[in-house]
């Protein structure tokens, strides 16, 4: 890891961020945030491969900060902001590194006019937080050097971070002139010093005190998000609030996955009306990229003043067929046939296992496509440069992107450029809760292809009158639904070789099928793309890695992918939360067939001391549940309870999650969901930096699991979902999330390396969920052979009306 | 077109519109008030949610499929008076005298800035797409019920609000603090 110091630069009153444009001199000046003296970067050596020809020289970095005219501190990092807090955790441990409040701090994400080879979808746990956390304590241990070097003592005061009592922002031109000698900023860097001192397996419950000097840094009891103020008066600019000026468009998407094109009935499109005659739409644009084999970006461009405009051209084109389609990639797959085809895959049991086991217990488990719609829809901005007689010269795009240097090889591909920084320049945007959907740039490959022909065009008039290549386009939630990329349907099969004892679990054999990612190899991740070259890059290589067991009893595993061409994301969520998550309900499942108690067989055979540290400080919790709900049980009322139980470890994070579901003693299982009525959630992410984050990542995580048990599945017909809207494809509200929720997020004062949330709890709290439906079937149907089925029953939506009290 | 005065957070507007054109695209598009989201445009995800001094016709959407009808809001039933209402399924022609006020707004209004504080001190937004309609709509229950809230009435009042983060115990915790601030 290297630091740059980037030149100095004059200081300025003003405290907006200018537009750049693409152009290298601008973009430099924009690299320094904001009109700033001094601005401190981090450059990881890992960049040094990924780099193309032509994007050798840049000096873009890792991380960044400056210190702006407003005596602010601006954090600059390469990843986006989608709602799991980065920004809030990474303003924290830099305030800690530089010893002032976290207050004083800005968060922003990149923009980016080259590749950024810093992001891994090989792992779930929050990838952000952990990756950058040592870049961020280096530019802040550089920054708190030099203004020590300049200033004296460092401080945070009513008007913002002080050195020696002078401002940093009236220091920061002599502390960038400052020579302090070549050092290893990264190694003099000493992060933390626990409180209280350690416990067997490392757990503290709460309390540790980092080293630093903000008061505003609490680990242990976390701090309000720090954008939050601008999410609360609607200030806060996601993609689709950006660029005003741009011109509108709506994508229209074919029913089927991914048809194209065949017939669009321009004249007639551009001759709807309003009642009061008004034109709807002012261009239509259809269009099919299948460059270099991409096949991803198809669909019809509605040109209109407004986002309501198109949406009622949509409506009426629908209505009067004005547009026909091809085909679509996945017109011969339907849900039971595509099922089917996942069981087939799955093969013979293995033989070996079963000549050394007194006993085997077997199951096999199938999870459906599960829809990653977030609530805002797809959206991206682009405007594209050149004369229109010409090729196109410059992109300049915003986006939400979770991999810039990914998009922007998709962008530059959409309208023929380089990747020259000079051409392609991309915004990294505030994003809404991609669940790795926001991998593949569907929605900002489509504006930049729109763009890129209305520059053709000469441009088109925007609402207030300017002819414009500036495009924004939105998806219709009925899109958004249908084609998002996915979480694929899977199936596995478990077999567990049992002992003579009838107990003791010899060896554990998985067999996992997919249908094949589209981006199976964690894209953007230079290490593991390096590592994986030569296997051609399938999601088999990332299996074993991605899904290791925590558990010490032998356990095989295989993948097997299926080709269906659907879209879909990256693969972590598929095999942590499909794959994990099947293992904890085969294990309560095994639990039931051995006469074990789940939790304790857990602890039998957990591996680490992380994940046996979490167990050990809920046991007494957990013992005390399971005993309530057992009387509960036995005292025979108008209900039943179920506890379910999930456990999950990757990547130097562990998490556990219990549930009591509650439901009518006399109700059918099949027709009804249980409802969940209180749940607990323990985490251990390493250091953690802000714990009020990594316990609504757990919440989110449990209403996650309630919605994809019980009501959130996309089902296929002929290769068209058929489920488009918020109702049929049903997600949790208030009535369904009115458990009790308790999280415990744990300090572990054994291990520096700091931690995020993210996919850490889905695991643990999807087979919480399933398995309480599970012990609820088992306590109204003892004599069943399983009673967790092959498949959950697909509950109708709730038939309460949406409407407000 | 014709030309439709109506008053947003205090303010007055004069927009060229259809009668029939939707309140959520002249608030984002023409008067650039970017609060109040696009989540589903058939009035049944609450993200776009905004609150009147007086009621108005507020629809309630149905979530038809628009690739089902010819229409996508046929089978709303505008019989609904109210003062909180989703722009999405709300037509300018019924607005008229309303004061509307968007998420922008909200801080200019009794108990506006403690209910704000107080999903802050909850630390309730995740993505935050969906929090302007959270908070219009819990601003609209807190003064309906004066402070006075139940979970019951929490749980019916939010109802028709989607949190795709899964918020919810947060959000309810965060209206049950502000209460206090609307007795």
């Amino acid at each position: 890891m290297n630091t740059e110091l980037l030149v100095p630069q004059s200081d300025n009153t003003s405290a907006e961020v200018s537009t750049p444009k693409v152009d290298r001199r601008n973009f430099m000046t924009w690299v320094v945030a904001t009109p700033a003296a001094l601005t401190i970067g981090v450059k990881l050596a890992t960049d040094a491969s990924d780099a193309t020809a032509a994007e050798t020289t840049s000096t873009e970095l890792n991380a960044y900060l400056a210190i702006r005219s407003d005596n602010k501190v601006i954090l600059t990092i390469p990843r986006v902001e989608s709602g799991q807090g980065i920004l809030t955790s990474l303003a924290i441990l830099l305030a800690d590194a530089i010893g002032i409040s976290v207050n004083d701090i800005i968060g922003q994400s990149f923009t980016t006019a080259k590749a950024t080879a810093f992001t891994t979808t090989l792992v779930g746990a929050s990838g952000s937080t952990r990756l950058l956390a040592d870049p961020v304590r280096t530019v802040g241990a550089e920054l708190r050097a030099r203004m020590q070097a300049v200033g004296g003592e460092i401080a945070s005061g009513a008007n913002g971070p002080t050195a020696g009592g002078k401002t940093f922002a009236s220091l920061a031109g002599a502390a960038a002139a400052a020579t302090l000698g070549s050092r290893a900023v990264a190694a003099a860097w000493e992060y933390g010093s626990a409180a209280g001192g350690t416990k067997a397996g490392g757990i503290l419950g709460t309390g540790m005190t980092l080293r630093g000097n903000s008061a505003d840094f609490v680990p242990g009891t976390g701090i309000p998000r720090i954008d939050s103020e601008a999410i609360y008066n609607g200030s806060l600019k996601y993609t689709v609030d950006t660029n005003q000026d741009a011109l509108n468009v709506l994508v229209m998407h074919s029913l089927q996955t991914r048809g194209t094109p065949k017939n669009v009935d321009r004249a007639a499109i551009l001759a709807l009306t309003k009642e009061d005659g008004t034109k709807l739409v002012k261009e239509v644009i259809p269009f099919n990229s299948n460059k270099n084999g991409f096949t991803l970006y198809t669909g019809v461009g509605l040109v209109a003043d407004t986002m309501g405009d198109a949406l009622e051209a949509r409506d009426k084109i629908m209505a009067q067929d004005l547009i026909t389609w091809n085909q679509g990639t996945a017109s011969r797959f339907s849900t039971p046939m595509l099922n089917q085809k996942l069981k087939d895959a799955v093969g013979p049991d293995p033989a070996g296992g079963k000549l050394l086991a007194a006993k085997q217990v077997k199951r096999g488990f199938l999870v459906g496509f599960h829809a990653q719609g977030t609530l805002g829809t797809q959206a991206g901005v682009a405007e594209a440069f050149g004369a229109a007689s010409g090729p196109a010269t410059g992109l300049e795009a915003w986006w939400a992107s979770q991999v810039p240097r990914y998009n922007r090889q998709q962008l530059a591909q959409q309208v023929g450029l380089d990747l020259s920084p000079t051409k392609v320049l991309l915004h990294v945007t505030q994003g809404y809760g991609h669940f790795g959907r926001n991998l593949l740039c569907e929605s900002s490959a489509e504006s930049a292809r729109v763009a890129d022909a209305v520059r053709k065009m000469g441009g088109l008039t925007n609402k207030n009158g300017k002819r414009t290549n500036k495009i924004k386009v939105m998806w219709s939630r009925n899109d958004d639904l249908r084609m998002c990329p996915y979480r694929p349907p899977t199936f596995s099969r478990y077999i567990a070789n049992i002992g003579s004892d009838g107990k003791t679990i010899l060896s554990l054999n998985h067999k996992f099928v997919s249908i094949l990612c589209e981006l199976p190899s964690g894209v953007d991740n230079t290490q593991t793309e390096t590592l994986l070259a030569a296997t051609n890059q399938t999601g088999f290589d990332y299996f074993p890695l991605s899904a290791p067991s925590p558990y010490s009893f032998t356990t095989t595993e295989a993948f097997r992918e299926v080709v269906a061409p659907f879209p879909t994301g990256a693969m972590r969520a598929v095999y942590s939360v499909s794959g994990q998550g099947g293992k904890e309900i085969f294990l309560d499942e095994l639990a039931r067939k051995t006469g074990q108690n789940r939790f304790d067989l857990r602890m039998k055979y957990f591996k680490s001391e992380r994940i046996k540290g979490i167990f050990s400080e809920m046991s007494a919790k957990y013992k005390a549940v399971e005993a309530a709900v057992a009387a509960h049980n036995a005292a025979g009322g108008a209900t039943v309870r179920g506890l379910g139980f999930g456990a999950h470890e990757e990547w130097n994070s562990a998490s556990m999650s219990f549930v009591v579901s509650e439901f009518p003693r006399n109700g059918n299982l099949k027709t009804t969901p249980p409802r969940v009525i209180e749940a607990w959630a323990g985490l251990d992410m390493g250091k953690v930096t802000n714990p009020s984050g990594g316990a609504a990542q757990a919440e989110g995580a449990l209403a996650d699991a309630i919605a994809m048990v019980y009501f959130s599945k996309i089902t296929f017909t002929d290769g068209a979902a058929d489920q488009s809207t918020f109702l049929n494809y049903y997600w949790n509200r208030m009535r369904e999330c009115d458990y009790k929720f308790n999280p415990v997020v744990f300090v572990n004062v054994n291990d520096n390396r700091v931690g995020g949330a993210g996919e850490l709890s889905a695991p643990a709290a999807l087979a919480a969920v399933a398995n309480a439906w599970a012990d609820i079937n088992r306590e109204l149907n003892p004599s069943l052979e399983s009673h967790m089925p092959e498949e959950l029953p697909i509950y109708k939506s709730p038939t309460a009306p949406l409407t407000d009290a | 077109m014709a030309s439709f005065t109506i008053s947003v957070n205090g303010s007055t507007k004069t927009v060229e519109a259809d009668k029939n054109d939707y309140l959520l695209y002249i608030l984002r598009d023409k008067l650039d008030l970017t609060g109040p989201k696009y989540g589903c445009g058939v009035g049944v995800c609450g993200a776009c949610t905004c609150n009147s001094s007086t009621p108005i016709v507020a629809a309630e959407g149905n979530g038809n499929s628009p690739y089902a009808a010819t229409s996508r809001f046929s089978g709303i039933q505008p019989t609904t008076q109210k003062t909180k209402f989703r722009p999405c399924v709300t037509r300018i022609g019924d607005v008229k005298t309303a004061n509307i006020t968007t998420i922008e707004g909200l801080s200019g209004l009794p108990g506006g800035p403690a209910l704000q504080a107080a999903w802050k001190a909850n630390d309730v937004a995740q993505c935050g797409f969906c929090q302007a309609g959270q908070l219009m709509s819990a601003y609209e229950y807190l003064t309906r019920v004066k402070g006075a809230v139940t979970d019951e009435g929490i749980t019916a009042a939010m109802q028709a609000n989607l949190c795709r983060c899964g918020t919810y115990p947060r959000i309810r915790a965060a209206i049950k603090a502000a209460a206090p601030s609307f007795a």
